[in-house]
């Protein structure tokens, strides 16, 4: 019995250690995947409905680094997915934007940053993808133009192990079809 | 230096290494009394000359990685038996051996091997257990893993798991690969690769399948690979998330976890991806299931306390009872194989995401 409650607390002192040794090393293991989630998506081959973006580069407001539109980044405290209302003018554009234009859709792909285990972070980049769907939703927006999808910590950034790093994770990136 | 990560598939744990193809595993801590154990290099007859110390190097590997042994030095003693009448125990008491693991390797017509093996008590002066196995010589290191299960379920009464494989997935050059290897890493073989993630990857009980979550098609799916044929299939891909796969120690369900109401929650599903029944209803995170040996629990993972929590039901869902109580950030539940009723869990503090 003594035996057994000895494997136990030393396989979780391995666990520990062990899991304290991921976080060290993962900031070098994420320098291979730079690339953010927006990025991710552009690169994907899916064309289908790229006449969007296409149609007139110079006046798209979704591309037009002087729009709000063009901003697509919401970000979440610690361990929270609470959206803030620093962010409420750029998600009340984009409701404005995709109530005006019933055919465009959104991916709101959730992330964490790098400290917490896998499918956790999965879950709570979910939940903060739902979060903005919400006001999406409050805003008027319909479910049909909004898809929630989380990476999680999967595609955390993080190349330095403090706040100033993890916060620029901890966020949900919108992503219009077809970009 | 790419840094790996590798997932256990009994106990996840993450750890470094080096190189891709030669897997280091580097396992900290052990026994507080350790036996101590001498194997003498097996006698080689014949061919393939160069490949005796592999079983014995082997052995002694897989012993001392589990921390419950101390592999002693044999090249100093005067005496190297590979037979029973060739053994001087003196000899080995005189190096505090209390066990002493001898053996032989011959080779037999057709390219095949007979290994030999025997454990002797070297205090008691007898033989606790011999074998012969008729190999060919590409399973000369798994035969080796086999001759150390033997050993440690011997000395230990527990058995072993050095004759096992492992999953875990790598990640090189912007791909991630789901690769299975030898239980100390060697002999790895690619199941699957993507340039997008792959995680959570779970033996099916009898070994001849894996369940994961891959990312390839932007969004996380969870898929059901045979490793005997290669042929995978979808076994969830729902609206929203498909993850934390975990199977039922009979193999024919599968609990997981799917967003297809927004919040993440666990339902149960055939391994042929019918039957699909919700478990939790919860506004929390309820995630990382995993079913108890005995098939009559699924535990988890549940910040629906404020934080992360180890929470217990009922594999038919309904109620749920708290498990864990202390520290801000508890997740993972595993069960020891060893003991059901202790609950490994993972503790991390400075805790957030």
């Amino acid at each position: 019995m003594n035996k057994r409650l000895l494997m136990s607390v030393l396989l979780a002192a391995m666990l520990a250690a062990c899991s304290s040794k991921a976080v060290k090393d993962t900031p070098q293991a994420a320098v291979v995947d730079k690339s953010p989630a927006t990025t991710q998506s552009s690169s994907s081959n899916d064309s289908a409905t790229s006449g969007v973006s296409d149609s007139s580069l110079a006046s798209n407001p979704l591309k037009d680094p002087n729009n709000i539109l063009s901003k697509r980044n919401i970000y979440f405290d610690y361990d929270s997915d609470a959206v803030k209302a620093e962010f409420r003018p750029l998600i009340e554009a984009h409701a404005k934007y995709l109530t005006a234009h019933s055919d465009a859709k959104v991916s709101l792909l959730g992330n964490t940053d790098d400290r917490g285990t896998r499918e956790y972070n999965l879950s709570l980049g979910q939940r903060r993808a739902v979060a903005v769907k919400k006001v999406l939703n409050v805003l008027g927006v319909q479910d049909s133009q909004i898809e929630t999808v989380s990476f999680g910590k999967e595609k955390a950034n993080a190349t330095c192990a403090d706040d100033s790093c993890y916060k620029q994770d901890r966020r949900v990136d919108i992503v219009y079809q077809g970009e | 230096m790419n840094k790996l990560r590798l997932l256990l598939s009994l106990l996840v744990f993450f750890l470094p290494f080096g190189a891709q193809a030669a897997l280091t595993i580097e396992i900290v801590g052990g026994a507080a009394q350790q036996i101590p154990i001498a194997v003498v290099p097996f006698a080689q007859q014949g061919a393939i000359a160069g490949q005796q110390d592999t079983i014995a190097n082997v052995i002694s590997a897989d012993l001392r990685r589990s921390g419950m042994f101390r592999v002693l030095e044999t090249r100093g003693v005067a005496s190297q038996p590979h037979e029973l009448n060739e053994v001087n125990y003196s000899d080995w008491s005189a190096i505090q051996a209390q066990a002493l693991t001898i053996g032989t390797i011959e080779n037999l017509p057709g390219n095949r091997l007979k290994v030999s093996f025997r454990l002797l008590d070297v205090y008691k002066q007898n033989q606790l257990v011999g074998m012969e196995y008729n190999i060919t010589p590409a399973q000369l290191r798994m035969t080796a893993h086999k001759i150390a299960d033997v050993i440690y379920q011997k000395l230990t009464g527990e058995q072993g798991v050095f004759a096992t494989r492992i999953s875990y997935v790598s990640k090189a050059n912007g791909r991630y690969s789901l690769q299975v290897a030898d239980s100390d890493g060697f002999n790895p073989q690619t199941v699957v690769s993507s340039v997008e993630p792959i995680i959570s990857p779970v033996w099916s009980p009898d070994g001849t399948r894996l369940a994961y979550v891959s990312f390839e098609k932007k969004k996380p799916i969870v898929y059901v690979q045979s490793l005997v044929s290669g042929q995978r299939t979808v076994l969830a891909n729902f609206k929203g998330n498909n993850s934390a796969p975990s199977w039922s120690p009979d193999g024919k369900r599968l609990a997981l976890v799917l967003t297809y109401a927004a919040n993440s929650q666990i339902y149960s599903i055939n391994a042929d991806g019918t039957g699909l029944q919700q478990l939790t209803r919860t506004t929390a995170i309820d995630t990382e299931p995993t079913w108890s040996p005995d098939g009559r629990y699924i535990y988890f993972t549940s910040d629906r306390g404020g934080s992360p929590q180890i929470y217990r039901m009922s594999t038919s869902g309904g109620d749920a009872s708290r498990v864990t109580f202390e520290g801000g950030y508890i997740v993972s539940p595993r069960i020891s194989p060893m003991a059901s009723h202790w609950l490994i869990s993972v503790v991390m503090k400075a805790s957030s995401v």
